[in-house]
């Protein structure tokens, strides 16, 4: 299956257990599995003042990834595998070499992992990359880059590839954070500036009176301001909702293409005991549903025609478990409450304590 | 049957009964973490490192001890892989963990039999409907009349003989338990049906003989045949040992058998009492426990199967003082009284038999 395979591995994989081929390699200090994608953290440095920068370096199984995209990265937590997305923000042409720039954010499990308590040498294992924010072809004359905060980790992927190939481009970045401490890649960004002159960076602080070029919040009239806009021809933006929105509705005002992606910390739901509909998300079927939050999961999605393998149906027998990729649930079997993307879950005891999305 | 071990319990003392052990269920479930994933880590490590050493020494068995020696270390990493390791595993008490490796749905033991139909006879049929005649395939496997309950047919004089090859053969027992042949005999299912069913048992079948009776014997050269013993002689150790742990878990003298008709009106408790009375313990060391899979605390397994087994020991204390305020019998002994006890159950309905009159 994977593209990497020796020869002699593919003669012995119909009496290979995937597990134990893991096992050994782990256990011999390489990263190499059998079909899943490890990365040894090469190392961590300090980026801005409160995020860092994880330079790892994949397994074969990686199969590599386009500026502007993001994965899904897995460590192991107090015993839990924990799971988040983050963008690239290094060069594809970098090969197996991935870098990722997490933000620490206050009470993020996953972030606060990943800048406090990771170290060079550690284990993580990387999902495929995904994402549709992607350089166009052919290149566009005028491409204008909105990044707010960790938003600019797909758009440094993008902007070191452009570099490489000779800027082809005229790139316009506007970068906001809330102070100066806080921009990322600062020095490499006016670097490349100094090479290739049809790239022009702007940066905004948000939460200090700055003699910077720009200031304020995303408007009509700061884009206005920016050389040249009515030459842009594809505008990328990414950041917190929020300003996702604000981006939104500024482009469609000035008739620009716009891709975007948007990022929210997620939120822990308290349980409701109010009698609610929630969106649930089938993820493989491509289907939503709007189901109760006072029945299992299991039952409903029955009744909704959706065929889901069961058996004892009071979480005992683990027939009917599957994935939930996002959203809150609460188990009637164990009491607990839970939101951890990734997490395996019993559908005949667990309720919808807002939207989800399952891998079914 | 004996009764008189057990006190009659009120509707209201049956609730209270099962929510009392629903609540040490609750505070266990809220402890499971770190320790347990660190756990179950160590032990599929020594199931690598004892196959790996039992292996090693069957390859040098021109040595004669070296052979006495591969076979008792293969055996017991056989031991560990299916009783602590797969077993649990496929309860899904590891699932919190999010482990690829480690998840109940899809984790496949190194037994004869798949972990798709164990999945159905054991975790579902079983545990479900502990100890139901008729609905229980557990019960007597399909073959042996272990309770007076059972309908006697002559076959059952020579169970003594069978139930000795069951012994033997204890993972081809399980590993065609699913396909439940007797309904062939009886016409209730068609050979072509049987044939789709054959197709992965066949397939895993096939994969487990090739393993330890070609590609590692093959491996050891002039080897060749004292390595297919020694792996022989090793599944057949396992055999008997899983069998045995297995057998004591539900047929000792004091473990009762059910009529369908329990589930009728079933008040809320009830399965608990059923689990209680339907299994028993073997009294033994850590290490004891630890190679029975934590079987050697049946009771606790059946009341709470999706819960880590390590944790049975300590729940075990609560169990047994729930179970003494409430009268019930917490059927607990040592090994060879236990196994005495089902031995005996296997010779005595042999003949003819016909239950106890229940006391008023």
């Amino acid at each position: 299956m994977q593209a990497f395979k020796t020869l002699s591995e593919n003669l012995i994989a119909p009496l290979i257990n995937p597990a134990q081929f893991d096992f050994w390699a782990q256990q011999f200090g390489s990263t190499r599995a059998w079909g899943r994608c490890f990365a040894r953290v090469v190392s961590v440095v300090a980026e801005s003042s409160d995020t860092k920068t994880l330079t790892l370096k994949a397994n074969r199984n990686w199969s590599g990834f386009t500026a502007g995209q993001h994965c899904n990265v897995t460590a192991t937590i107090a015993g839990r595998n924990i799971t988040r997305s983050y963008s690239i923000s290094s060069d594809p042409m970098d090969g197996r070499r991935v870098q990722i720039t997490v933000r620490r954010e206050a009470g993020g499990l996953m972030s606060e992992f990943l800048c406090n308590d990771i170290k060079a040498g550690d284990r993580l294992e990387l999902g495929k990359a995904f994402g549709d924010m992607l350089l166009p072809t052919p290149m566009p004359t005028h491409l204008l880059l909105l990044a707010a905060g960790s938003g600019i980790t797909p758009m440094m992927s993008q902007i070191r590839t452009l570099a490489r190939i000779g800027m082809p481009a005229s790139v316009t970045l506007i970068y906001w954070e809330k102070t100066r401490a806080d921009f990322n890649f600062a020095q490499e960004l006016n670097s490349i500036a100094q090479q290739h002159t049809n790239l022009n960076i702007n940066l905004i602080t948000t939460r200090e009176n700055d003699e910077l070029a720009f200031s304020g919040r995303i408007n009509n009239e700061l884009l206005a301001q920016v050389e040249n806009i009515e030459s842009v021809d594809q505008v990328f933006a990414c950041g917190a909702s929020g300003f996702v929105e604000a981006a939104t509705s500024v482009c469609e005002l000035l008739k620009l293409p716009l891709m975007s992606e948007a990022f929210t910390p997620a939120k822990v739901q308290v349980q409701d005991s109010e009698v609610a509909q929630y969106d649930v998300y089938l993820r493989r079927q491509d289907r939503h549903l709007s189901l109760s939050n006072q029945l299992p999961l299991l039952e409903q999605l029955e009744n909704a025609g959706v065929a889901v393998a069961s058996g004892c149906r009071q979480g005992i027998c683990n027939t009917c478990t599957c994935v939930r990729n996002s959203g809150t649930t609460a188990d009637a079997f164990s009491g607990a409450v839970d939101s951890e993307p990734q997490q395996i879950i019993k559908l005949c005891v667990s309720r919808a304590v807002g939207n989800i999305e399952l891998d079914l | 049957m004996n009764y008189s071990k057990n006190r009659v319990l009120s509707a209201a003392e049956l609730a209270q009964f099962g929510a009392e052990l629903e609540a040490i269920k609750h505070e266990q479930m809220a402890d499971v973490g770190e320790v347990d994933a660190r756990y179950i880590r160590r032990i599929v490590k020594a199931v690598r490192y004892t196959e790996v050493i039992g292996r090693g020494f069957l390859f040098l068995s021109f040595f004669p001890p070296f052979w006495v020696l591969g076979v008792l270390i293969l055996a017991l990493s056989k031991i560990l892989e299916n009783m602590e390791l797969g077993h649990n595993v496929i309860h899904g008490q590891y699932d919190f963990m999010n482990e690829p490796s480690l998840k109940g749905s899809t984790y496949e033991w190194d037994i004869a039999g798949t972990s798709d139909n164990w999945r159905e006879s054991h975790n579902f049929k079983h545990h479900t409907y502990t100890n139901i005649k008729g609905m229980d395939d557990d019960v007597g496997y399909g073959m042996l009349r272990l309770f007076p309950e059972q309908r006697w047919s002559s076959m059952a004089l020579f169970q003594t003989f069978y139930a000795a090859l069951l012994a033997l053969l204890f993972q081809w027992g399980i590993a065609i338990q699913e396909l439940e042949l007797g309904k062939i005999v009886k016409g209730r299912k068609t050979w072509a049906q049987l044939r789709e069913e054959l197709k992965p048992v066949m397939r895993k079948i096939n994969r487990q003989l090739i393993k330890d009776y070609v590609i590692f014997p093959l491996l050891a050269g002039p080897m060749f045949l004292s390595v297919l013993a020694g792996n022989f002689v090793a599944n057949i150790l396992r055999n008997l040992w899983t069998f045995m742990i297995i057998f004591c878990g539900h047929f000792t003298a004091d473990a009762e058998v059910f009529h369908k008709s329990v589930l009728e009106n079933e008040l809320p408790g009830h399965w608990y009492l059923r689990q209680l009375r339907g299994s028993s313990n073997l009294k033994g060391g850590k290490l004891f426990h630890i190679l029975s899979g934590n079987l050697s605390h049946q009771i606790e397994h059946h009341l709470f199967p999706t819960v880590p087994a390590r944790r049975y020991a300590a729940m075990s204390i609560k169990v047994q003082e729930v179970c003494e305020r409430f009268g019930q019998n917490y059927n607990n002994d040592h090994l060879y009284k236990q196994f005495g006890q089902v031995v005996w159950r296997i010779i005595r309905h042999s003949f003819p038999s016909s239950p106890k009159p229940v006391a008023a």
